[in-house]
């Protein structure tokens, strides 16, 4: 196995299972909190994310296909492309609007949606990545904080933000419950503390 | 406290406290050259007894008034002090929990706390035991066995109230005070060094300065120290009395402002305060 990316929490490793590239998301313990706590945090989200994936695949949401989990790892389809936040575009950011509205309709919310968890794809698709923070959820207010932390992660990429977060809500708006959840977003914007 | 008695508090003493800091400090009121007040964010009576002071003062000294952004001080008189230069920033204190990061052309909150600050959940519990306040320094020692809380990270976005809510029920039917403690301070730091560690993952910086009233909390301080060791970043933290609310980042950053000419003076007669200013508000270079 190969190390091919340490993130916060998690290392990424390629590998191969059968012959097919797959990749390997394993929860790293941290030294600074609890035992249990950390042995909690790291199973339960690893069981969560593998889960919410299937069910995001299953409601026609581009995400790699999860192939076995155990422990604190999940093996997944190795899907090759480029991190969408160094290739972002009015394209992308039109697919990444639909592939979040089938993710809202499946009753998913992702909580940490940014341009750093989503690939753009050989083919010109994209794939939804990280699902680590993942939530089951009929709540429009987890959709609408969805909203407003991919918002806020535009922001913080480009000052030109405005035509991406344009392109991004047409894509959002072929779904049903678009209007309620835009809705419910500036409401959220409104309440923040100092805000 | 009523938004009322802070004010009563706040002019009550504010002579009291001009006379002591030029005192301590071995100056006339003469030597002054800029007036620097706190402009907001916070609660306006406070806000505006201060900025009532500083405007009486810029009129009769004749001397610039500069309105400063309180986040901004803080981080300003952090880096000035530990001498870091482009650090994540985490601003922990009663009211606030936030993790800023400079954009390059302005300081951004990459994440913050959704409901109420890390402080005012901690005070809270703190009440509902009995304890006086501030009760963070002695729920920080109190030493108890895990019991399951919840724990809410969104992204980088944190949210107290669902974690305080079950600690005040636990504790209600009959949890080990110590154990549901214990617990909620776990919890609480473990979340709050969590979105850090993924504000410097993001960001790519290596340097996290920790700002606010609750960098003063050892166990709190130790959590991040382990985290930036991990991760092999550097961790800054001024002194407690430069790491709270306190006047000397107001002055200092009211001076680095005047002297980089960031925000222009204001006209006594028609300045006002800001009580919901964000850091983000306002464009601000990394000095």
């Amino acid at each position: 196995m190969e190390l091919i990316y340490r993130g916060a929490e998690a290392e990424l490793y390629r590998a191969e299972f059968m012959g097919m590239p797959v990749v390997v998301k394993r929860r790293v313990s941290k030294g600074y909190r609890a035992r249990e706590l950390d042995r909690l945090l790291r199973i339960s989200r690893t069981r969560k994310e593998a889960r919410l994936m299937r069910r995001a695949r299953l409601g026609g949401v581009p995400v790699p296909a999860v192939i076995d989990v155990w422990e604190d790892s999940i093996m997944m389809e190795f899907v090759p492309g480029m991190r969408m936040a160094d290739s972002i575009d009015e394209d992308s950011m039109l697919a990444f609007g639909i592939a979040s509205c089938r993710l809202h309709n499946s009753n998913i919310a992702h909580n940490d949606l940014t341009p750093y968890n989503a690939l753009v794809t050989e083919s010109g698709g994209i794939c939804l990545l990280d699902f680590g923070l993942a939530e089951y959820t009929h709540d429009v207010e987890s959709y609408a904080v969805d909203l407003y932390v991919l918002k806020r992660s535009l922001k913080s990429i480009t000052e030109d933000w405005n035509p991406l977060w344009k392109s991004f809500l047409k894509g959002y708006s072929i779904c049903e419950m678009a209007e309620r959840v835009i809705r419910r977003l500036e409401q959220v914007e409104a309440r923040g503390r100092y805000k | 406290m009523r938004p009322h008695d802070l004010a009563e508090h706040h002019s009550g003493i504010a002579l009291e406290v001009l006379k002591d800091a030029l005192s301590s400090a071995g100056a006339s009121i003469k030597d002054i050259s800029v007036i620097g007040y706190s402009r907001g964010p916070g609660i306006g009576q406070s806000l505006l007894i201060g900025a009532f002071v500083a405007r009486s003062l810029s009129l009769k000294l004749n001397k610039p008034l500069i309105g400063v952004n309180h986040p901004i001080a803080h981080v300003e008189i952090g880096r000035i002090v530990t001498g870091s230069k482009d650090p994540v920033i985490l601003y922990v204190s009663g009211g606030n929990t936030q993790v800023i990061s400079h954009n390059g052309r302005r300081y951004v909150v990459l994440g913050e706390t959704l409901d109420i600050g890390l402080g005012n959940a901690q005070d809270r519990l703190g009440r509902e035991l009995g304890l006086p306040f501030p009760p963070g320094p002695v729920m920080d020692s109190i030493e108890g066995n895990w019991i399951e809380l919840p724990y809410t990270v969104k992204g980088m976005d944190l949210s107290f109230s669902g974690l305080l809510t079950e600690a005040l029920r636990k504790l209600r039917v009959g949890f080990k005070r110590e154990d549901v403690v214990w617990s909620f301070m776990e919890v609480a730091f473990s979340m709050t060094v969590e979105v850090a560690e993924r504000a410097l993952a993001l960001t790519g910086k290596d340097e996290l300065l920790l700002v606010g009233g609750v960098a003063a909390s050892p166990r709190f301080r130790e959590k991040v120290r382990r985290m930036c060791e991990e991760r092999g970043a550097s961790l800054k933290v001024p002194p407690p009395d430069l790491a709270r609310d306190n006047g000397a980042m107001i002055a200092w950053t009211a001076l680095l402002s005047y002297l980089h000419k960031i925000t222009p003076p204001e006209d006594p007669s028609k300045s006002h305060i800001l009580p919901e200013w964000r850091v983000d508000d306002l464009i601000w270079p990394l000095i």
